[in-house]
């Protein structure tokens, strides 16, 4: 490759590699509405179907308006009779439709029909359907959300204190992975209809994103022969190597894991190399996780509660140490490293200023004017 | 560019960037991950438990879910030799994805922009823990730190204000993933547009920020800090989950209008009082710790399956807490192809798990087994850089291919 490029920086905001995609989103749902977001972030001109709902409650009122916040601030907002003739006729050449399904609307719609009469005036559509269950399978009319789609992939479980109550991820960050996958999936749709495919019909529910991402995990665990189940504070067995917990300090919680023999001994050294480190009880890394984790908890804890979670954290990076302080949100909007980073954005709603998290990442191009656009090679 | 034809290199430990390169290679992208018998994936070097070997955890199923259908290359970059044959692959490549610390390519001499410079058309994708540059450029984490640096964790938790963690699950990889996905692809679609390359440097904690974005707008549209809310919704109740008669049986049940409140009174038997009491989401909002009490007592000798099966068929959001093993044969996610069986050489039938996208015309799937490391060095460097026999055994012996 003998090409020479210009790198030139673009910010964070102003790379927009999806600017002219068009995208409806309707129905309701946070991981639609979340996927919807991300597509307009990285460029796309995403019109969103106003669904107004009443809520009863200070608290719902609140929730209602910070998913608005979040989700809806880039996108165009319309007031139209979803699935009117105008309707239809408005929105019949756009890339791509967003179509969210949630409990409080009603009956489960059948999504594969919906498709095809969207695709009828317009073969190159990409239909993404983004439903607690599915449009396919035992699950697809079930009626459910973002609580149920949890409780089915194994999730919620895992989590929690043994003996009391399963939780389950709440502030719709479960769904919010949803929206996530489904955006993926989307553009990848996207890709592929460049080519010789045309229209495609994309189906991700939330129920098969969770699964899959616990069933990876457990995976791990099968092969330790350790027994997933919930553990309270401290992953089940220490998932084979001792820390991998949250543990008290001065002003809250930490949290915790060395993965190697390396890291343990950096732990060991943070806390000023106690004399109980050397002995043989505490260099059995699988036993100290699985058979006596308490015990060195024990040892550790004292030690933690004697300083802060800044403290913590500033000693963890000088001895480089896998540990980081269990952050509120008032915490993270502070935070040095995401202010560094230009991580938080503002985003106006009904006159008030917020700040919310941004782009993930920062992102650098290429000088067009140094590359061949029809360049490239085969492999 | 289809996916088919596309050349993906990826170095890196763990699962974020790996299961970048696992999607591509899923729709059908070669993908070559480098990786040296020098520095191994801590993936490969966890303490073989009990009745296990070291050679059984380079094979351990986690490992497998990572890199299936991918070809393994050993280089030793630490060598001159190895760093050109790296980036002569660097030169052929589409994407390149690489997850260690930042500084470790700028240690032996190499860099992103170096790789940009030489390969224009490259999409590079950077994830560190916390981005390539700022305060906290340089502390090593993983997955369930992240999430707690981010202000996932102190979310998650009972209504009292017990934070408890989803430790279990490092949730922070797969979402490092998923945006890592996300990045590559958009950065795919562009390049068909305009041929420009591009450096992606992602912050997985940023990532895992990103799932505490509505608590974190809350924060922000009310000063009150969120705090665990057990299994809540601020806009239905009851919105929880209710144990069953059984060891540790659960269901997970929602009422989201006055019309479903009236149902679920009607199947649970709910006193004609305590019907009328709560007949407005207001009145149950007010009252939740009462209403789940009522509910729990009416559901705790019911069994689980038959009470969700019943409720569903009545409209209601009613269905099981599953267990992991549990949710490994259940229907609703087996018959979805969330699962697929395979075989492997040497240690026998492995269930594995899909990307979770389904679509009517696009391929994506799980295609072959994790490649032991270095199965296909001399393969690749042959066919790709033109190597010959007498080359590989030279570098072979100078540690090179290690």
């Amino acid at each position: 490759m003998s090409a020479n490029a210009t790198i030139t920086t673009t910010s964070r905001i102003a790379s927009r590699p999806l600017a002219g995609v068009q995208v409806l989103e309707y129905g309701t749902g946070v991981g639609v509405g979340y996927c919807g977001a991300l597509l307009a972030d990285l460029g796309a001109d995403v019109v969103k179907i106003h669904a107004p709902r009443d809520v009863p409650g200070e608290d719902a009122v609140l929730r209602t308006r910070a998913e608005t916040l979040y989700l809806d601030s880039d996108k165009t907002t319309v007031h139209e009779s979803v699935g009117a003739e105008a309707f239809r006729s408005r929105f019949s050449s756009v890339d791509i439709v967003l179509r969210g399904y949630e409990p409080s609307d009603g009956a489960a719609p059948d999504l594969r029909r919906e498709y095809e009469s969207w695709g009828g005036g317009n073969a190159d559509l990409i239909f993404v359907a983004v439903t607690p269950f599915g449009v396919t399978g035992p699950g697809s009319g079930w009626h459910g959300g973002d609580l149920n789609a949890q409780g089915l992939s194994g999730w919620t479980s895992i989590t929690g204190m043994p003996g009391e109550a399963p939780l389950s991820m709440s502030y719709g960050i479960g769904a919010l992975q949803h929206g996530l996958n489904a955006a993926g999936a989307t553009v990848a749709a996207l890709i592929e209809r460049g080519h010789d495919q045309g229209g495609e019909f994309v189906d991700v529910s939330e129920a098969d994103v969770i699964a899959a991402c616990i069933r990876m995990y457990s995976l791990t665990y099968r092969f330790l022969g350790i027994p997933l189940k919930r553990n309270g504070l401290r992953a089940p067995g220490s998932s084979g190597r001792y820390p991998h917990t949250i543990l008290p300090c001065k002003d809250g919680y930490i949290s915790t894991i060395c993965r190697s023999e390396t890291d343990w001994n950096r732990f060991l050294a943070m806390m000023g190399s106690p004399a109980w480190g050397d002995d043989p009880r505490y260099r059995d890394f699988f036993a100290m996780a699985t058979d006596y984790p308490d015990e060195v908890d024990d040892l550790i804890i004292p030690w933690l509660m004697e300083h802060t979670k800044d403290q913590l954290a500033e000693l963890a990076t000088t001895f480089k140490v896998p540990l980081a302080p269990v952050r509120t949100a008032d915490e993270v909007v502070r935070e040095p490293q995401f202010e560094h980073r230009g991580f938080f954005r503002q985003r106006t709603l009904d006159g008030q200023e917020v700040i919310v998290p941004g782009r993930v990442a920062h992102w650098t191009v290429l000088d067009a004017g140094a590359v061949d656009p029809d360049g490239g090679h085969s492999v | 560019m289809k996916f088919k034809d596309l050349l993906v290199i990826e170095t890196g430990p763990g699962l974020a960037g790996p299961l970048v390169t696992r999607t591509l290679a899923d729709f059908g992208a070669r993908v070559i991950k480098v990786e040296s018998r020098t520095k191994l994936d801590f993936g490969k070097t966890r303490v073989p438990p009990p009745g296990k070997t070291a050679e059984d955890v380079l094979e351990a199923p986690g490992v497998m879910e990572m890199s299936g259908g991918k070809r393994s290359v050993s280089l030793n970059l630490k060598t001159e030799e190895g760093r050109e044959l790296f980036c002569g692959l660097i030169d052929l490549a589409d994407v390149y994805v690489e997850s260690y610390a930042p500084g470790w390519l700028e240690r032996i001499g190499l860099s992103v922009q170096l790789f940009a410079q030489r390969n224009p058309r490259l999409i590079t994708l950077s994830q560190s823990a916390f981005g390539a540059d700022g305060p906290r450029r340089d502390q090593r984490a993983y997955a369930p730190l992240m999430t707690a640096a981010a202000g996932v964790e102190s979310t998650v938790g009972y209504e009292d204000g017990r934070i408890v963690p989803q430790i279990a699950s490092a949730v922070g990889d797969v979402v490092a993933a998923y945006f890592g996905n996300l990045l590559v692809l958009s950065a795919l679609y562009e390049r068909e547009r305009t041929g420009r390359g591009a450096m992606i440097d992602m912050s997985q904690t940023e990532a895992s920020a990103a799932m505490a974005g509505i608590a974190v707008a809350e924060y922000g549209l009310s000063g009150d800090v969120p705090r665990p809310r057990g299994n809540s919704d601020p806009r239905a109740v009851p919105h929880g989950v209710y144990r069953t008669a059984g060891d540790d049986d659960w269901v997970a049940l929602a009422v989201w209008n006055d019309d479903e409140w009236q149902v679920l009174c009607t199947s649970l038997g709910i006193a004609d009082k305590d019907r009328e009491r709560f007949a407005t989401g207001a009145s149950r909002i007010a009252a939740s710790g009462e209403v789940d009490a009522i509910i729990s007592a009416c559901v705790a000798t019911e069994k689980r399956d038959a009470l969700w099966e019943r409720l569903q068929a009545d409209g209601l959001s009613c269905t099981p807490i599953l267990d992991i093993y549990e949710a490994d044969d259940f229907p609703a996610l087996v018959e979805r192809g969330l699962w697929t069986e395979f075989q492997h050489p040497r240690t026998g039938s492995l269930r594995m798990t899909e990307i979770p996208w389904n679509f009517d015309h696009l391929d994506l799937r799980r295609r072959e087994w994790a490649e032991p490391i270095g199965t296909s060095t001399n393969q690749i460097l042959t066919e790709l850089l033109g190597a010959t026999p007498e080359q590989l055994d030279v570098w072979n012996a100078a540690g090179v291919l290690r």
